[in-house]
């Protein structure tokens, strides 16, 4: 696994220094997303914006609740509605607006353009369906090749992701395969049709942490070898240093602060962010990662603000150690503080 | 697979060799002389000699415990007894009504399916909705519907009002109605299991999965979210089988059909105790046997059943 990652790792630089490459590939601006009713409804997402360009890894990192999977459902059109409501925003995608495609043609940016992989590799594959069945129909659905064709082109994506005696696995079904197995077939058919993004959505969250790495190695491996941009996102910011360039840090619905991984580790600037970072587990600590955001946000007391009310200043401001009464009143927008750095806190003017 | 399917149907045939133990048993359970209690009122006009005749066919004239061996031995004979009144031979008479029963219990499970299923899917699929509401309100209907009036309602209009059916028979003019009644009424039970099923199946993670592949919603239906679901409504489907197999009383009096059903009764009437014991054995063996089947068809149904 160590070849192909130095071979990722000079790939990336040649993109970085070549400045023609980059090219911004999604692009989501002020995104609202409610559930419930026009009338009584929970805000899930309250002006999300950000990029990703070709190439790149954008993690979002955000304790659970905070918007993340309601964030990236919304780019797949995948937000159930009712009770789901896009109030406002836009996300374009390679000159496309999503949110305004019809029916017909959002479904073919699914799957084809912009994949998807969940957090339950248990329950997200059909225990009726073969293995192969489930890896193939993508690509009939999007390439127009015959069974026969994306079945070869399956056990292809099957080697990609390591699953030994590929062939095999074709004819097997899901409760015939490990939660790391299945999450490495979810990979797999996620990447059959060569999307040009790939979100990920806590891939790991729900297996062991051997396995965890495991997968984790097997996306940088990926990453490495086809340039698909990847939305990586994730509750635990100690794996955003194996896998992203950018982060994007969300809570409670907004997204707070936003930077190149080294430069927010070195550098956080929202009192959350430091929080979460504080949060990372040593590996002299037996702690999940989720047990060790709880134990460092202890340190920080008061508790997330309810989503059924509407908040007028910073939502981090009834729990924050360095809060002052503008946090309380006004509302932080996303400013950029240091070059390429930007937060959602008074604290840097003050 | 194949172990389990032998050990199935090894437990299949012990059920059904307790079920004829109870059944051979069951003599014992008529208070007084049990040949007195069947001829009851006729008991005076009938000779001495009939009366132990009967006796010893009934196996009565043996200890008890060699009781159940004597009507095992006779069962395996295919010899069942002779009906009291008629000393016809019980199984062939059975046997004779058995078709009529099948007949009308496949036209009303064809019937149940064809309406069920895809009405309770679609309800399904329009969860919340005006026709998701529209269509349980039908099934409740259904549901509640007392089996003679809808027959009856039916008869009336259709056969007697409208002449296109025949009151009574068993031409495939006279199967239509008494079909259509039973089926409309397993067709409720039906639709609303496959409604829940398929609510539950809608919301699984696997459906967002398929739909992230950007997948036709006719294949995420299809594919996706009918096949998970037929393991339940199959066995739903099952269920209703082996209601309509007793033999439907109700319907079978109504429409004048003559099938097990109203032979069943007019055994009771009659305390003819033969006759309801091989009714309940065949009932059972039939009951068995769908379930041998069903366990089948669950194992080509779900993967998870099959490589256990
Ligand atoms: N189907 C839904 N119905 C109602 N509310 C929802 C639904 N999905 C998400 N939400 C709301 O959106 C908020 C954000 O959820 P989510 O994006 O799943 O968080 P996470 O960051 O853990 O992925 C949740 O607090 C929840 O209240
Ligand atoms: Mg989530």
């Amino acid at each position: 696994m160590g070849k192909p990652e130095k071979k990722g790792r000079a790939l990336t630089t040649v993109v970085a220094s070549n400045p023609t490459n980059i090219e911004t590939l999604l692009r989501v601006e002020n995104l609202d997303i409610l559930f419930g009713t026009a009338k009584q409804h929970v805000v899930a997402v309250d002006g999300v914006s950000f990029k990703i360009n070709t190439g790149e890894t954008l993690a979002i990192v955000g304790e659970s609740g905070c918007g993340k999977t309601v964030t990236s459902l919304s780019i797949m059109g995948l937000i159930p509605c009712p009770p789901g409501i896009i109030d406002n925003g836009s996300i374009q995608f390679n000159g496309k607006d999503l949110l305004h495609l019809k029916m017909e043609e959002m479904r073919k940016v699914r799957g084809n353009d912009i994949a998807m992989i969940f957090q339950e590799p248990m329950t997200s594959l059909n225990p009726v369906l073969t293995v192969g069945l489930q890896m193939s129909e993508a690509m009939m659905a999007h390439k127009g090749i015959s069974r026969k064709e994306a079945r070869k082109r399956a056990i292809e994506m099957l080697k990609l992701v390591q699953i030994p005696e590929p062939e095999k696995r074709m004819e097997q079904y899901p409760h015939q395969l490990s939660g790391g197995m299945r999450q490495r077939v979810m990979i797999g058919t996620a990447l059959s049709c060569e999307p040009k993004i790939l979100i990920a959505d806590e891939p790991t969250t729900a297996l062991d942490v051997t396995v965890q790495a495991q997968i984790l190695d097997l996306m940088n491996d990926i990453k490495a070898k086809l340039d698909t941009s990847i939305l990586f996102i994730t509750h635990d910011l100690g794996v955003v240093a194996e896998i992203a360039d950018r982060v994007l840090v969300m809570y409670a619905g907004r997204t707070i602060e936003e930077a190149l991984v080294t430069e927010l580790y070195e550098n956080p600037i929202h009192p959350y962010t430091e929080g979460l970072l504080r949060a990372i587990p040593r590996l002299d600590q037996y702690l999940s990662a989720d047990n060790s955001v709880k134990e460092a946000l202890k340190q920080m007391p008061g508790i997330v603000p309810s989503i059924y009310k509407k908040i007028e200043g910073c939502s981090f401001a009834p729990r924050c150690p360095y809060a002052r009464k503008q946090c309380g009143q006004e509302r932080p927008v996303m400013k950029e503080v240091v070059p390429g750095h930007r937060a959602a806190c008074w604290k840097p003017e003050w | 697979m194949l172990t389990y399917f032998i050990r199935r149907v090894f437990t299949a045939i012990l059920t059904l060799i307790i079920a004829a133990f109870a059944v051979s048993m069951l003599i014992y359970l008529v208070p007084g002389d049990p040949v007195d209690a069947m001829m009851g009122d006729s008991s005076s006009f009938v000779s001495p000699e009939r009366v132990e005749e009967i006796r010893s066919q009934l196996g009565l004239d043996k200890p008890v415990y060699l009781q159940f061996p004597f009507f095992m031995a006779n069962v395996l004979r295919g010899d069942m007894g002779r009906t009291i009144f008629g000393n016809e031979p019980v199984l062939p008479l059975l046997l004779s009504k058995l078709p009529n029963t099948l007949i009308l219990a496949f036209a009303g499970l064809a019937v149940a399916i064809l309406i069920g299923v895809p009405l309770g899917y679609i309800a399904a699929y329009q969860k919340g909705k005006f026709l998701d509401s529209i269509l349980m309100l039908g099934a409740t209907l259904g549901i509640s519907m007392p089996v003679f009036w809808l027959g009856l309602m039916l008869l009336v209009l259709f056969s007697m009002m409208l002449g296109i059916f025949p009151v009574a028979g068993s031409g495939f003019g006279s199967l239509v109605l008494p079909a259509f009644t039973s089926g409309v009424i397993a067709a409720a039970t039906i639709a609303r299991m496959a409604r829940s099923t398929m609510v539950e199946i809608l919301q699984e993670d696997y459906i967002r999965s398929a739909r992230a592949k950007g997948l036709s919603e006719r294949i995420v239906l299809m594919r996706h979210a009918v096949k998970p679901s037929l393991v339940g409504v199959v066995g739903m489907i099952a269920h209703m089988f082996t209601w309509m197999l007793g033999g439907q009383i109700i319907i079978e009096n109504v429409f004048a059909w003559d099938g097990l059903g109203q032979l069943a009764v007019s055994a009771l009437l009659n305390r003819e105790y033969n006759l309801i014991q091989g009714y309940i054995l065949i009932y059972s063996t039939m009951v068995v046997t769908i379930s041998v089947v069903l366990d089948l068809i669950y194992a080509g149904l779900d993967p998870r059943i099959r490589y256990e």
